[in-house]
């Protein structure tokens, strides 16, 4: 059914140009006001320094090998002319393996961390993404209404960006 | 200034791709319809500008008062001449002539007069 606008309340340019506004918030301003308010706020230094924290926090505990545990070394506390037998027989060391795994472990879990340590900053900024694609209408308010609305989701911004960081698309690089 | 030409002759009115004759014409109106969209556009914008000025840059703030500015003026300046008559009512082409509001104004006022000399003629 055709509508005829001579009998709407306000003229077809007047929303013609509101719609655009919306568009414009939703699309446009909303998004870049949050991302430029975000640069300037503490959030990306505190995200980081929060992950690589995270990341030291779950470093694999170190494996307790003790020392001195080959032949010469243990023969020489109480015996130390038998010492020189063990160079005979090439000086074995019972826990060399454990070592030999432990050290191999280490640069394992030092690669790892480096490797996360390294998508710190990118998941830092896909808290980000995830944020203003989650909340545009919300950041579209505020934008358009010149922070005069101030939804909750903005008004507490760090704790929705934080939901955003441990949200499934930002959990990238924290698997073993 | 009109955004195209009108002429008022031999009864009618000629515009560039139609005729009206005047003695069919029973209504016409010179309106700003621009006004309200260049108010709320001007507004919007204006409002944006100020409100987040801590966080824009110079030349975005430049163009925003710009593009604010241009719509309230063009708001105010641009106006529409529409020509209503028994035969065009409802139609596509009752909306005819844009211009600037003030000329569009004195145009309205020599179509109503020709209209009146139109009739008078007739009636004589």
């Amino acid at each position: 059914m055709p509508i005829d606008s001579s009998t709407l309340p306000v003229s077809p340019n007047f929303i013609l140009a509101a719609a655009a506004i919306a568009g414009l918030s939703a699309f446009i301003t909303g998004p870049e006001i949050a991302r430029r308010e975000i640069e300037r706020s503490s959030w990306p230094a505190i995200c980081e320094a929060d992950l690589r924290a995270d990341l030291e926090a779950a470093r694999a505990p170190r494996q307790v090998i003790p020392q001195g545990t080959d032949c010469r070394s243990a023969l020489s506390v109480f015996y130390p002319e038998l010492g020189a037998m063990c160079e005979v027989i090439g000086n074995p060391d019972p826990a060399a393996s454990i070592r030999e795994s432990e050290r191999s472990a280490r640069e394992a879990e030092d690669a790892r961390i480096r490797r996360a340590a390294a998508q710190v900053g990118s998941r830092c900024e896909c808290a980000e993404t995830v944020y203003i694609e989650e909340e545009r209408l919300s950041l579209a308010l505020y934008a358009g209404s010149g922070r005069l609305i101030n939804p909750s989701s903005v008004e507490n911004r760090q704790t929705a960006l934080t939901r955003a960081l441990n949200s499934p698309s930002c959990k990238f690089g924290t698997e073993g | 200034m009109l955004f195209s030409p009108i002429n008022i002759e031999d009864g009618a009115v000629h515009t560039r791709n139609d005729s009206y004759l005047l003695g069919n014409l029973t209504v016409v109106s010179a309106r700003r319809t621009l006004l309200g969209s260049g108010l709320l556009i001007a507004g919007t914008l204006g409002g944006f500008a100020f409100a987040f000025s801590d966080i824009l840059w110079p030349h975005e703030l430049i163009g925003i008062w710009l593009v604010s500015a241009i719509s309230l003026v063009g708001g105010f300046v641009i106006g529409r001449l529409r020509f209503h008559s028994r035969d065009l009512n409802g139609s596509e082409l009752s909306g005819v002539i844009w211009g600037t509001y003030g000329h569009l104004n004195c145009v309205r006022r020599e179509i109503v007069a020709a209209m009146r000399a139109s009739k008078s003629g007739a009636e004589s």
